[in-house]
């Protein structure tokens, strides 16, 4: 099992010794040692793209009572690679009164957001391209960048639709991102770091079976966070139901309407990969990272967590209908924000009663009242937040 | 010339161009965009100094929530539509009164550079390998800066609080004037006897 976890750390570090043994320059192979893991977050996370949208398309069809993708290989395997051939070959449209600069800059800027994030996430043990000491805030940082290349595309395009998607996504982001950042905070008050590789060693314990007590969901304050880090991620990634930027009944396409061939697929895998970015860093909070009972190697529990929420995220979009943008505000502003900020206070009473109490009834007591400051939260919001009661529908003559 | 050297060179060129593009550009959103570029190019230089932890934060607070607040206000405007020509530029007076503000300006942050202590470099690169700023920044802000760092807070939440008011003021027609109020009714549609 040993081996089988480090494979890819020994494989690694065989390279740039045999590279140094060869005589290489010390930059050169240094440099070597830090281009290996990004090559292999270039190849792996575009590959679980193109796999999850032949899984999103099929989950979505069962949901639907219908099969998905069947015709291109075993199962519609293949249906990946022949969309990607599809857009690679269809034309390049710009159009004409587009800003060409920013038109044709966009797509590029927002892939690269998404893609470097993952710099920053723990794949396994010893396994994280990029340990620097603030690596959360340098996740939030970089993935806050795509809303001006957002903004790029629906300001160049010169379209009224993409005009009205890229003005609907900054909205959502911005309004979205407080609750994001604000319910990751407990996570950095508890552990102390805001370095992801010590956020998930806080989260580890030994044996089998204690291997995942530790997990930050399993505390209140942990559950509450990851279910607010969880939604407000999925509207930050402008997955369903919060893809009011691209309401296809509304406003076309939104901020990629003028967008087609190759473009118009780079915005589609930098929707889906800080989709699996998103999912990526709530395991790491709040999910244990690469924690897990060791019948499995580190790197193959953390990329079984992300499938999970990602396959979670899908049977969302399946089965609730888009948001309205009344509700998408006020969902954030009047509900996510004051339960990420009650769930800050929660830690904070966690972790002075665990502190003064020893022993179980500390941790007993500590438990309960964070559970019930939390859930006393959780029902006032939702009783202030709820609307008017739906009256219950008559129909005149469909009731005969 | 060593490594570190041409990273701040090329840093510099690349802040002080966009900088200067930011305020010369015609187009509003070019002019945006290049203010961007010059804020990644001061985040790229505290980085080069080894303060990651401002760095980030740079990007975070001016990339993350500054400009797309520009960005809002150039999606609200109507009169600002991006185009080139649309921006009003400074008369003679503006110019001479911008100027002025520029020199006054750049003339403390030389002094302020002047004044700093040259051991405040080595002492961040120290920090760097003993496990980063974050830590030491957080104590300060916590004990020696507590009083600053508190007052700021409660000025941001007064700031917030009265955005919050100014945007509420929703100013509700007098029911002694039924003149203003509601604009006649359009008869309702397919009521069909």
């Amino acid at each position: 099992m040993e081996a089988i976890d480090q494979i890819f750390v020994n494989a690694k570090s065989f390279i740039v010794s045999t590279l140094e043994s060869l005589g290489l320059p010390d930059w050169l192979t240094l440099l070597i040692g830090m281009v290996l893991p990004a090559t292999l977050v270039v190849i792996v996370f575009p590959a679980t793209f193109a796999f999850l949208t032949w899984l999103e398309r099929k989950i979505l069809g069962r949901i639907q009572n219908r099969y998905g993708p069947n015709r291109t290989g075993p199962w519609g395997i293949l249906q990946p690679v022949a969309d990607g051939l599809k857009m690679l070959i269809k034309e390049d449209i710009v159009p004409r009164a587009a800003d060409k600069l920013l038109h044709g800059l966009a797509p590029i800027l927002v892939v690269v957001p998404a893609v470097v994030v993952f710099a920053f996430l723990p794949f396994g043990r010893n396994m994280v391209p990029a340990d620097t000491d603030v690596a959360l805030l340098f996740f939030f940082a970089v993935s806050s960048i795509s809303t001006l290349a957002l903004f790029m595309a629906g300001w160049g395009s010169r379209n009224k639709y993409s005009r009205l998607g890229a003005m609907r996504s900054i909205a959502q982001m911005i309004s979205y991102e407080l609750p994001l950042l604000l319910a990751a905070v407990p996570v950095v008050m508890i552990v102390g770091s805001l370095r992801l590789t010590e956020v998930v060693s806080a989260q580890a314990t030994e044996g089998f079976f204690g291997s995942f007590t530790n997990w930050f969901v399993f505390t209140p304050w942990g559950f509450v966070g990851f279910l607010a880090f969880f939604v407000a991620g999925m509207a930050e990634t402008n997955r369903s139901p919060f893809d009011l930027a691209e309401g296809e009944s509304e406003i076309i396409a939104g901020f990629h309407t003028e967008y087609s061939g190759f473009k118009f697929a780079l915005f589609f895998l930098a929707e889906y990969l800080s989709a699996i970015a998103m999912s990526g860093l709530a395991a790491v909070l709040f999910l244990g990272g690469w924690n897990g009972p060791e019948v499995l190697p580190s790197w193959l529990w953390f990329f079984g967590k992300i499938m999970v929420l990602l396959t979670i995220m899908i049977w969302i979009r399946g089965t609730f209908p888009r948001l309205r943008v009344d509700q998408l505000m006020g969902f954030s502003w009047k509900f996510l924000l004051p339960l990420s900020l009650v769930n800050i206070f929660a830690t904070g009473v966690w972790f002075w009663t665990r502190a003064s109490i020893p022993g179980f009834a500390g941790k007993a007591a500590a438990f309960g009242i964070a559970a019930v400051v939390l859930l006393v939260t959780y029902v006032f919001l939702a009783r202030i937040n709820a609307g008017p009661a739906v009256q219950k529908r008559t129909y005149r003559y469909a009731d005969l | 010339m060593t490594l570190e050297q041409i990273g701040f060179l090329v840093l510099a060129t690349v802040t002080l161009s966009s900088a200067l593009g930011a305020v010369l550009l015609k187009n509003l959103t070019h002019a945006l965009l290049s203010l961007v570029l010059s804020f990644f190019g001061s985040a790229g230089l505290f980085f080069s100094l080894h303060a990651e932890f401002i760095g980030v934060v740079q990007i975070l607070v001016y990339v993350g929530a500054i400009a797309v607040l520009f960005v809002f206000a150039i999606v609200l405007t109507r009169e600002a539509q991006g185009d080139a020509g649309t921006l009003r530029h400074l008369g003679g007076r503006g110019k001479i009164l911008g100027g002025l503000t520029a020199v006054v300006v750049g003339a403390l942050l030389v002094r302020m550079i002047l004044l700093a202590p040259h051991k405040l470099l080595t002492d961040a690169a120290r920090a760097q390998e003993g496990g980063g700023t974050v830590g030491e920044i957080g104590m300060a802000l916590m004990t020696s800066y507590i009083v600053p760092f508190e007052v700021a807070s409660l000025l941001l939440t007064a700031a917030l609080v009265g955005a919050i008011v100014i945007a509420l003021n929703e100013v509700k027609p007098a029911a002694s004037t039924p003149a203003a109020s509601s604009p006649p009714l359009a008869p309702p549609i397919g009521r069909v006897r």
